[in-house]
């Protein structure tokens, strides 16, 4: 929409023009998001809503025609020994992993920005491991911390131990260890990315410029350098933290017959024989996700009043 | 010379008759009434060109090679295409199923055989999923023992004809003889004590898992000095009993299991994993009569050993199934017809995949090639293990052992 | 005192990241290694020579989770570009629920709507079969297509492509010749990850697909339900590969000059 020839604006010309424009921009918009609307509506949308349509009873296998919302299947839910561990398991170990991830990977990155020399090889190194699959992951961390794995016979070997069952159980465990370390193998390289590139950005100019004028590296990091980065770091410890939550694999491979977590309890539920547990399944899986929805809202609102009180 | 005729006449008439006579008894003795050449022709012309999906569980290496390389092979000489699906459990297929007929799918099911037995076959038969008209028809039918409660019932349950008997499975012990030696081994008096003199070195799988309700069923029937008083239907008060010695007996043994018993293996692959490392030295397993296979390869040590105790093991069969809404039925019984020949039986007992084969092979013309086979000297012969062979109960039964053990026994 | 202690807490996190890689490979090859013999009894390519069977569901499983990998990732880039473009660089009316509603596959786990989804996709048929895959593979990666270029798109200069255009270029051209190549860092980061997380997928796969389409997840899953190990380090090694090849040709974009991974980082 190029103007050939000048012409003397009105006020009421330039309105119409902006309106043409932002008509015409909001409409090249719809188009640009419309294939992602319909997909995700259709799939995401219509999956969620029809999990919960069938953890109210409908579209039951067994004919056992109970018309309207049945609150059985969170009865049934919220009353099980097996969703009541499974929850606090689920919790524990995705709160854990969170934040020790966090920590680490913000160590390990602020390291690697400030380490000149190898610096590449070190960012290489850290990419690694990102496109391992979680299921390879869960199996190397097997492999390596099992009661027979290959630090227990190392173990063996320096005399700390005797036997299999004298090595300290870290896979297949009550806690949650084995799935905790696969999580934090996975997870630290991937938030160590997205804060190195945060770290890249104008913040090292603002960097520089502050320790020329003789701040100390801790007041830089406090003042300039993590409220910076925060965002990334925000962003990314919802996504670990939401997958580390809803994971199948993992905990699957590394965790115990029971207690499970919720996703492994739910996937249960679902193929168990006795049908009605379907709607249970479908119950559990929508309280994973509001109660998921829940923290990740109260999360940001606290750490965007946070950063707003700076 | 009319009633010479007459009785001429009625003596061929007779004569020709007795042959029949005999072969029709002979084969309601055994009661299957088989398809007639012109309609297993028909099967085999409308099978021609199908795909057949066999869900099946996809935990075993021998039984998995047998299906795509000797039975995918001796289908494809038909020209049915044998394709594998590998499950992690039985349930998966079911609930296939299950979901296809909630989903409406009459006659395009995805699933069109599936490896069965017990409490998913159960299932199917509450949701009224399976095609049931099939397995007593098939021409080498005539080879099993419709009238042993071993065949026509599954996990107490009457089959009906809507399952083919594929596989028999008796539980044996797989042990480490370098850890424990035969006379400990011998009894489950015995083993008990030995595990009780070496902790850590025995568990078992979490029930559900298939074998972990097996071993949790022998123990029950241990607990409670044997099985008759709880065959039949299911009795609350006999099992409120039955479960309390039970627990008690096996808290009592928990301590001296792997982990003090805080915790089993999820599958029997994981405990599979464990024996192979070392960590433990013994356990029970349906398909004991395979780990040999496992010897040959170099996963198991070559002092591995299989046996039975005196007061014996669990046996049952397992069977072929065919869903209702499948689209290849055809193909699916052309395939379970060659998976239940005498040849095809045979080579699974060679392979190690089986302890012997559904079929009574007296009747079949390799009764002297089986007689015969040799064992590997790790393995036990599929006589011995069947020795003393202890029943299944009926899946009520079942669930309420798995249930009860994860209440008194897990927590 | 961080001078000094740097070089021995990366080395210790070096380490930690290697180590498991080195369990896999020697599992992969040994035999008979029991507990406590720190190296295997003797060394054999059994499971590899059962992974790289020709016939066998290793490879099915590789050439089912390319297809699956390479049609999500491009379907997700572009589409997720779009959108990331449409969030970035315009506003639209309830341009805040949509970005809620691109944002939310990543809080709601796979599993909750693939249950739920399940039915219909039976009804329609698109269980078992490699174009519900296709689909349900989108959900989770369409999200991270989106945040990475809207990211890429925020820190875009918009007067490149109308000098483009006012110089008579055409809109196709103006996309291939000048759009592209800035934003060509941001479709590659992006195509990493759609296809990393198609590859890896497990779950999802399994309840859709139902067990016919099998991906190298589902075959891995099952070999560590039994108890091949050998095999199940072979099956691991062969898996790792694919992904780790894309990451070599697309590392520079990861942490390069234009980071395009801040678009990560706007939740």
């Amino acid at each position: 929409m190029r103007l050939e020839k000048a012409t003397v604006p009105t006020p009421f010309f330039i309105l119409n023009k902006i309106k043409l424009h932002k008509r015409s921009s909001e409409r090249k918009a719809t188009w640009l998001i419309l294939p992602t609307f319909i997909i995700l509506t259709l799939l995401f949308v219509g999956g969620f809503f029809f999990g919960i349509l069938q953890s109210f009873g409908y579209f039951s296998v067994i004919d056992n025609s109970s018309d309207g919302i049945s609150l059985d299947a969170y009865r049934v839910a919220f009353s099980s020994d097996v969703v009541r561990s499974g929850i606090i398991l689920t919790f524990r170990v995705a709160l854990l992993s969170t934040l020790l991830s966090t920590v680490v990977a913000l160590a390990i990155s602020l390291m690697i920005s400030r380490t000149k020399r190898f610096q590449s090889i070190l960012i290489a190194i850290t990419q690694f491991n990102i496109p391992i699959p979680h299921v390879v992951a869960a199996t190397g961390i097997l492999l390596t911390f099992s009661q027979s794995g290959i630090i227990s016979r190392l173990a063996y070997k320096l005399g700390f131990i005797d036997s299999t069952s004298e090595f300290p159980i870290i896979t297949n465990d009550p806690f949650g260890y084995g799935i905790i370390l696969s999580y934090l193998w996975k997870e630290i390289p991937f938030l160590c990315i997205l804060i190195l590139g945060a770290l890249r950005g104008p913040v090292t100019q603002l960097d520089e410029t502050a320790k020329t004028l003789g701040a100390s590296y801790g007041y830089r990091l406090r003042k300039i350098t993590l409220p910076y980065i925060f965002p990334s770091i925000l962003s990314g410890t919802i996504i670990v933290f939401a997958f580390s939550f809803g994971s199948y694999e993992v905990p699957f491979i590394l965790g115990e017959p029971y207690p499970s977590t919720v996703s492994v309890v739910a996937y249960q539920f679902y193929t168990n024989r006795d049908l009605a547990y379907r709607p249970v399944a479908m119950a559990l899986a929508t309280i994973t996700s509001l109660v998921i929805g829940l923290l990740v809202y109260f999360y940001m609102k606290i750490t965007q009043q946070e950063s707003r009180k700076k | 010379m009319k009633s010479k005729l007459i009785r001429s006449a009625l003596a061929v008439a007779l004569l020709v008759s007795i042959p029949s006579l005999i072969i029709n008894t002979a084969s309601s003795a055994i009661g299957t009434t088989l398809y007639t050449n012109s309609e297993w022709k028909k099967i085999l012309k409308e099978a021609n060109g199908q795909t057949v999906n066999w869900y099946m569980w996809g935990g075993g290496a021998k039984i998995n090679t047998y299906v795509n390389e000797y039975l995918a092979a001796e289908a494809k000489k038909l020209g049915v295409t044998l394709n594998q699906v590998k499950l992690n459990g039985t349930a998966e297929a079911v609930n296939k199923v299950l979901g296809e007929k909630q989903a409406g799918n009459t006659t395009s099911g995805a699933v069109d055989m599936i490896w069965i037995n017990g409490e998913n076959f159960a299932t199917g038969v509450q949701a009224k999923i399976w095609s049931c008209d099939w397995a007593t028809k098939l021409p080498n039918a005539k080879f099993v023992d419709w009238t042993s409660s071993a065949v026509n019932s599954d996990f107490g349950l009457p089959v009906n004809g809507c399952e083919a008997p594929w596989a028999t499975a008796s539980a044996g012990l797989v042990y480490d003889s370098k850890a424990i030696s035969k006379a400990s081994a011998s009894s489950l008096e015995s083993f008990i004590a030995w595990v009780k003199a070496h902790p850590g070195q025995f568990t078992y799988p979490a029930p559900p898992d298939f074998n972990g309700s097996m071993t949790v069923r022998r123990l029950f029937y241990y607990a409670n000095g044997g099985y008759s008083n709880f065959l039949g239907t299911f009795d609350q008060a006999k099992f409120d009993a039955g479960m309390a010695k039970t627990a008690t007996f096996l808290n009592d043994l928990k301590p001296y299991l792997w982990r003090k018993g805080a915790t089993y293996p999820a599958t029997i692959g994981d405990l599979e994993k464990l024996y192979a490392n070392g960590e433990v030295a013994a356990y029970f397993n349906y398909g004991a009569l395979s780990s040999w296979t496992n010897v040959d390869s170099g996963l198991f040590p070559k002092s591995t050993r299989t046996g039975t105790f005196k007061e014996g093991m669990i046996g049952n069969i397992s069977y072929l199934t065919i869903p209702f809404n499948s689209p290849n039925k055809a193909g699916a019984q052309v395939i379970a017809n060659i998976a239940t020949s005498p040849a095809a039986q045979l080579k699974m007992q060679k392979d190690g995949i089986i302890g012997s084969p559904v079929l009574q092979m007296n009747l079949t013309t390799l009764s002297a090639t089986y007689r015969s086979l040799p064992v590997h000297p790790s393995g036990t012969s599929p006589a011995t293990l069947a020795k003393n062979a202890n029943p299944e109960l009926t899946s009520a039964w079942l669930r309420a052992i798995d249930a009860g053990w994860i209440k008194a026994v897990q927590k | 005192m961080k001078l000094t202690l740097r070089p021995i807490f990366l080395g210790l996190f070096i380490f930690w990241l290697f180590f498991p890689f080195v369990s896999i490979i020697l599992w992969s090859i040994g035999t008979g290694w029991r507990f406590p013999a720190m190296l295997p009894e003797s060394y054999s390519l059994r499971g590899y020579k059962i992974a790289f069977d020709p016939s066998g569901d290793i490879i099915k499983g590789i050439i089912t989770s390319t297809i699956i990998a390479i049609l999500v990732g491009t379907i997700a880039t572009v589409i997720g570009s779009a959108a990331g473009r449409a969030i970035a660089m315009y506003t639209f009316r309830f341009k805040k629920a949509f970005q809620f509603l691109v944002l939310a596959p990543l809080i709601v786990p796979g599993l909750a709507v693939t249950m739920g989804i399940q039915v219909l996709f039976i009804k329609y048929g698109l269980s078992d079969s490699l174009q519900g895959v296709v689909l349900a593979h989108l959900i989770p990666t369409i999200p991270y297509v989106v945040m990475i270029m809207s990211g890429t798109f925020a820190n875009f200069d918009k007067s490149y492509e109308e000098q483009g255009s006012v110089l008579g270029a055409s809109r196709l051209i103006v996309l291939r010749k000048i759009t592209l190549p800035i934003v060509i860092p941001g479709l590659a980061v992006s195509f990493l990850f759609a296809f990393v997380i198609s590859w890896s997928e497990y779950i999802l796969t399994l309840l859709v697909g139902g067990g016919t389409v099998k991906t190298l997840p589902l075959v891995l899953f099952s070999y560590l339900r039994g108890s091949d190990l050998p095999l199940v380090g072979a099956a691991s090694i062969v898996f790792m590969i694919p992904p780790l090849i894309l990451l070599r040709f697309t590392s520079k974009y990861l942490v390069g000059r234009t980071s395009s991974v801040t678009g990560l980082g706007t939740i």
